[in-house]
């Protein structure tokens, strides 16, 4: 062999020798990726070490109320006020301050009834309210006040869950280690020693991270450490079995990536509980959730508590945090392909509902149904552009309570009238058609629709304005659902002060025993001066603010000032909103409808379960 | 010197520097109009500023090339490094998966290799 034949072999054995490693390495790995992997035995490596390969899902999620869910109590991850703002309630005034070391922190009562200090450890919520967690000894407790982030102000939890006037100021002080860490945390564990009663709590991650949807990352995060496995997966479309894409999932396991924490549930058996306490909860994203727990429903039975409460008679969920069964009730889910995902991402859009950008509004229905979609009128039998045509307003109305607000429901439903009576719970067309009777919109709805006339009811109750109805012989949760409807946008005019006649309601409800209700009340009677025409509502941006945890007298004299304000109104500009809502000419409500409807009130008491 | 060395290397320098001075030009209108072709990707941004600052590099070693050296055969190495590697840096950011360059990236270790060989052949000289 001269040396130039040897050269040219040399040359040629470095590619070739490339070649057999590159050939090698393929096989192997494709061989690795079909085989499935157990994600239970994986450790958990954190949402930061995802940036390097996802930048794009690392920063959608980043952007999220996810994220923030829980977190240090840093400065920049506290919201409230805690230069030395004070809250008043109940007779107790609590300050929140920083101390020396920037600490931050609350002095409040303690359960012992004496003042106490509390430096604040963790931080739980972002979006609509935030709460603070305290560390004694081995575990945290949530304390009893809150941030309202939008409204930037404190208030005592009592007002955020569903409880009347004189409930126990440390009613809901909670155990953070046996409660909350499960759903606002990645993979929980509390660690809870049963010999000597204390707690150990570990979680994966702060916050709902990358690994609470798609599983503990570490070995993921190792394996594709090799460009060529990488790039396999990218070119190669194979799905790679050491991590979780909840949407490779079928329909019933994809929901339940969701489901985990937005479906109140139960340790199956019940008595599993202890397992949980101690080695934290054994669900892992992709896992079959109900080898785990059993949603909540309306048949439930939970010790000491009426589970049933929490929903609507018709087994509708009526509280937030039950969206998973409210969606396996609907038939989109059940007979179709609906899950969670169709509508919402963790991964773009406003991070306020999540809802994908290409899936607001009426858009995420219509992708589906395509016919109605090109006709909309013909099947709403309303004006296309308004509150009659939007999908949401008919099908998903807002009938469920949670955190400071009325949500759509995500049971998926055709409006139906006779809920009212059948059911006791609002239902879709009355929730715009705020004076008009349950029976009117049975009525109109069969004739629109030509469709059967279900029997109608007999009771004087219903002659009244369905909304008006339940706003004043209801429960809590039916008083929040109108009077939320009294002053929400969704309605049947559009002209600014057809409204109006609300607000004499309003007042009414201003007064009510539960401070969540009177909270709405006042939000929705600033709602409609807000969009009602300046100079017939002159006046009345003078009045005193209402404070709906303030004390009663107190919020008695602001009621004053604002019946004051209305009675001397002039009304010739307010549309009267005809016979069905018991108003007499002046516009004033007409006792002898309003008392019996009060004295009927239901004043059950719905707990709130966590 | 070799008329054909100078040549050759001289050409293609010239002519790869042309290019890397338009694309650069071009990244940088990109950048001022903030453009979203860019603006939104950040890896293409790096890659393609990669792909402009090689190119840019490699023309101008081609043109001291031939003062550089006593070959007497233009260097296929170096022209095909010079071009393999710009190029994919280039293609890496064109369309790329999250995270990763695109397929062809992979040209670029390639150019390195050819570019590493000249130089260990040039040190040997």
């Amino acid at each position: 062999m001269t040396r130039r034949h040897a050269r040219i072999a040399a040359l040629a054995a470095i590619p070739l020798l490339a070649l057999a490693w590159l050939a090698t390495s393929v096989v192997r790995i494709r061989r690795e990726l079909r085989v499935p992997v157990s994600l239970h035995d994986i450790a958990y490596a954190g949402s930061r070490s995802c940036i390097g390969c996802h930048p794009v899902h690392y920063r959608t999620w980043h952007a999220t109320f996810h994220r923030t869910m829980t977190r240090e109590a840093t400065a920049e991850a506290v919201l409230g006020d805690f230069d030395n703002a004070t809250l008043d309630y109940e007779g107790v005034r609590s300050r929140f301050l920083r101390d020396a070391d920037g600490t931050f922190a609350i002095e409040t009562i303690g359960t012992d009834g004496r003042s106490q200090h509390f430096p604040i450890a963790r931080t739980v919520g972002s979006r609509r309210v935030q709460q603070y967690l305290t560390r004694i000894d081995d575990h945290y407790i949530r304390l009893p006040l809150a941030w309202n982030v939008d409204e930037k102000r404190w208030f005592h939890l009592n007002a955020g869950f569903l409880d009347p006037d004189g409930t126990p100021f440390h009613q809901h002080s909670a155990l953070w280690d046996a409660n909350c860490i499960f759903c606002h945390n990645v993979k929980a564990n509390p660690s809870f020693d049963r010999d000597t009663r204390r707690f150990d709590s570990k979680v994966a991650e702060l916050g709902i991270a990358c690994e609470a949807c798609h599983g503990p990352g570490a070995r993921h995060v190792e394996a594709n450490g090799s460009p060529l496995r990488r790039y396999l997966l990218h070119y190669g479309g194979r799905h790679d079995p050491t991590i979780l894409s909840p949407l490779e999932l079928p329909k019933e396991r994809q929901v339940q990536v969701c489901g985990h924490c937005h479906g109140q549930r139960l340790p199956n058996p019940r008595t599993r509980i202890a397992e949980f306490m101690k080695s934290g909860d054994p669900y892992t994203a992709g896992d079959d959730l109900d080898q785990y727990t059993r949603p909540i429903d309306i048949n439930t039975q939970v010790p000491g508590v009426d589970a049933s409460l929490r929903f609507w008679k018709d087994g509708t969920p009526r509280l937030t945090a039950y969206e998973y069964q409210g969606l396996r009730m609907s038939a989109d889910y059940r007979k179709g392909s609906l899950t969670c995902i169709s509508c919402h991402t963790a991964h773009g859009g406003d991070p306020r509902g999540m809802i994908a950008p290409a899936m607001r509004g009426s858009a995420a229905c219509v992708r589906c149904h395509e016919a109605i979609g090109r006709d909309i009128a013909a099947h709403t039998r309303h004006a296309p552009n308004g509150s009659g045509s939007d999908c949401y307003a008919c099908h998903m109305p807002k009938i469920v309570y949670g955190l400071l607000d009325v949500h759509p429901t995500h049971r998926i439903q055709r409006p139906d009238p006779s809920r009212a009576w059948r059911y006791e719970m609002p239902e879709a067309c009355t929730l715009c058609h705020t004076n008009r009777t349950a029976s009117w919109a049975a009525q109109s709805m069969a004739s629109r629709f030509n469709t059967t006339l279900p029997p109608l009811p007999s009771g004087d109750e219903f002659k009244v304005a369905e909304n008006v109805r339940q706003l004043l012989s209801g429960d809590v949760v039916q008083r929040s659902v109108a009077v939320m409807a009294l002053g929400g946008e969704a309605s049947y005019s559009n002209a600014a002060n057809d409204r109006l006649w609300a607000v004499p309601f309003l007042l009414i409800t201003m007064d009510d025993n539960y401070a969540s209700v009177r909270h709405f009340a006042y939000r929705a009677l600033r709602s409609l001066i807000a969009r009602a025409n300046a100079s017939v509502v002159a006046g009345a941006i003078s009045l005193p603010r209402f404070d709906p945890q303030s004390p009663p007298d107190a919020r008695r004299e602001v009621i004053a000032a604002w019946e004051a304000w209305w009675h001397a109104l002039d009304k010739r500009r307010i549309a009267h909103p005809g016979d069905a809502v018991p108003l007499d000419a002046a516009f004033q409500p007409r006792r002898d409808v309003i008392e019996p409807l009060r004295a009927k009130q239901n004043d059950r008491m719905i707990a709130i379960g966590e | 010197m070799n008329d054909k060395v100078r040549s050759t290397h001289l050409r293609f320098g010239w002519t790869l520097l042309a290019i890397a001075v338009i694309a650069g030009a071009l990244l940088e209108s990109l950048l001022g109009w903030k453009s979203s072709l860019l603006g939104d990707d950040e890896l293409r941004h790096r890659l393609w500023s990669l792909a402009h600052f090689h190119a840019a590099f490699l023309a101008l070693l081609n043109l001291i090339y031939p003062s550089a050296t006593k070959a007497t055969k233009p260097s296929r190495a170096l022209i095909a490094g010079s071009v393999l590697l710009p190029l994919g840096f280039f293609l890496g950011g064109l369309a790329h998966p999250e995270g990763d360059p695109g397929i062809g990236i992979w040209l670029a270790p390639l150019g390195a290799l050819f570019l590493a060989w000249t130089g260990v052949r040039r040190a040997l000289e």
